[in-house]
C-alpha cells in the first residue's frame, strides 16, 4: 500500500497580495481590460494569420496537417474573443473539439473541417453582431457536426 | 482540504501584487503580451517570462515564485504545460514546488481539464483570458491555502476541496449504505438511559 503525506505550506501569495494598499478589484480588472484593448490590432492580425494557416493546413491531408489544424484553431480561440470576434472564437472552439475527436479516432472529414474554416472567414469579414440570427443558425449547424462526431466515436467505442 | 485564512477575510476588495513574483509561461509572443498586460493591470511589477519548458524549468530554479500562469500547450516536440507542472510538483524545489499554478488553455475538453487536475495545477483557466475570471481565481487561491498531497501517483494541491457528497447521490463502494434512511429499528432511548451512558461514574474495584 502506498503512503500518502499531507504537507502544509505558508500562504505566501495570500500574505503578499493582502498587504495594505494595492488596487481595488474593479480597478484592477478595468486596467487589465484597457491594456488588452491597446493590443487589439496585433490580436486581429494574429487571428487573420491563424485563419490563413488553417486554410493552408486544411488544403493538405496528412497527419501533420491535422495537428496543425488543431493548433491553429486553438490560436483563433485564444485571440478572437479578445478583439470582439466572439462568434469566430466559438466556431474555432468547435473546430478544436471536432479535430481533436477526429485525430483521436483516426478519421478526418475534410468537408466538415472546411465548413468551419469558411464559416470563420465569413464571420470575420461580415462582422455580424454576436446575437444575429444568421450567426446563431450557422453555429447551431456546426455544433450538430460535432455532436455527430461524438456519437460516432461513442458508437465505435462501444462496439 | 483548504482553509480560509481569517487574516485574509478582507481580500475581497483590494489586491496588491507589487511584491509578488509571477512566472508567465507562454510560447506565443502575442499571447505573452496579453498575459503580461493583464498582470500589469492587476498591479504586478515583477513578472518572469518563459517561452518553453526548459526556460520555465530554469526560472523555477531561481528566486521564489509566488504564482505561475502557464499555457498548457508549449513548443512542439517538447513536454507541455501539464508535464511542466507535474515535474515541478515532484522537483523538490523549495518553495517553488508548492507555488500556486494556473494552467491556461484554449481547449478545455474534459480530458484536458482532467490532465490539469491530475498534474497538480490549482486551476485551469480557459482562453480567451478574461481579466475578471483570472483575478477571481487568484483571489480564491490566495484565500484558500490548499494542503498539498504527495503519494505515488499524485503530488499537488488536495483535489478534494469541495464536499459534493457521493457521486450522483450513490455511494461508490459496493458496501456503502443507501442514501435513504430506513425504518426505525427500535424505540428511542429515554433520558435516563442516555444519561447512564454519558455520565461518568466512579467505578468501585
Amino acid at each position: 500500500m502506498s503512503s500518502v503525506s499531507y504537507i502544509r505550506r505558508p500562504n505566501r501569495l495570500g500574505k503578499l497580495i493582502s498587504t495594505p494598499g494595492g488596487r481595488k478589484l474593479g480597478e484592477a480588472v478595468a486596467t487589465a481590460e484597457a491594456n488588452i484593448e491597446s493590443l487589439r490590432p496585433g490580436l486581429l492580425a494574429e487571428v487573420d494569420q491563424a485563419l490563413e494557416g488553417l486554410r493552408e493546413a486544411a488544403g493538405r491531408n496528412d497527419v501533420a496537417s491535422h495537428a496543425e489544424v488543431y493548433k491553429r484553431a486553438t490560436a483563433v480561440v485564444s485571440f478572437a474573443g479578445l478583439c470582439g470576434l466572439t462568434r469566430v472564437g466559438e466556431v474555432a472552439y468547435n473546430l478544436c473539439e471536432l479535430s481533436d475527436r477526429y485525430i483521436d479516432a483516426g478519421v478526418w472529414n475534410e468537408a466538415a473541417i472546411a465548413a468551419h474554416i469558411q464559416t470563420m472567414s465569413v464571420l470575420r469579414m461580415a462582422n455580424l453582431p454576436d446575437d444575429s440570427p444568421e450567426a446563431e443558425a450557422v453555429l447551431d449547424g456546426l455544433k450538430t457536426l460535432v455532436r455527430r462526431a461524438e456519437e460516432r466515436a461513442a458508437a465505435a467505442e462501444s462496439s | 482540504m483548504s482553509f480560509v485564512d481569517p487574516s485574509l477575510a478582507n481580500l475581497g476588495s483590494r489586491i496588491d501584487l507589487r511584491k509578488a513574483t509571477i512566472l508567465l509561461v507562454e510560447p506565443n509572443n502575442q499571447a505573452m503580451d496579453v498575459l503580461a498586460s493583464i498582470f500589469l493591470g492587476f498591479g504586478a511589477t515583477h513578472c518572469l517570462k518563459a517561452t518553453s519548458f526548459e526556460e520555465a524549468q530554469q526560472a523555477v530554479h531561481g528566486a521564489p515564485v509566488d504564482l505561475i500562469a502557464c499555457e498548457a500547450t508549449l513548443q512542439p516536440d517538447q513536454p507541455d504545460g501539464y508535464e511542466f507542472v507535474s515535474w515541478l510538483r515532484r522537483s523538490g524545489l523549495e518553495p517553488n514546488a508548492f507555488a500556486p499554478v494556473l494552467l491556461l488553455s484554449s481547449h478545455t475538453s474534459s480530458r484536458n481539464v482532467s490532465r490539469a487536475r491530475d498534474c497538480g495545477a490549482h486551476f485551469m483557466v480557459t482562453k480567451p483570458l478574461a481579466p475578471a475570471v483570472l483575478l477571481q481565481r487568484i483571489v480564491w487561491i490566495a484565500q484558500h491555502n490548499r494542503t498539498f498531497v504527495s503519494c505515488d501517483v499524485y503530488t499537488g494541491p488536495d483535489r478534494r476541496f469541495q464536499n459534493l457528497g457521493p457521486p450522483d447521490g450513490v455511494g461508490r463502494r459496493h458496501n456503502d449504505l443507501p442514501a435513504e434512511v430506513g425504518a426505525v429499528a427500535g424505540a428511542n432511548m429515554d433520558q435516563d438511559e442516555i444519561d447512564s451512558l454519558l455520565t461518568p461514574k466512579k467505578v468501585v474495584r
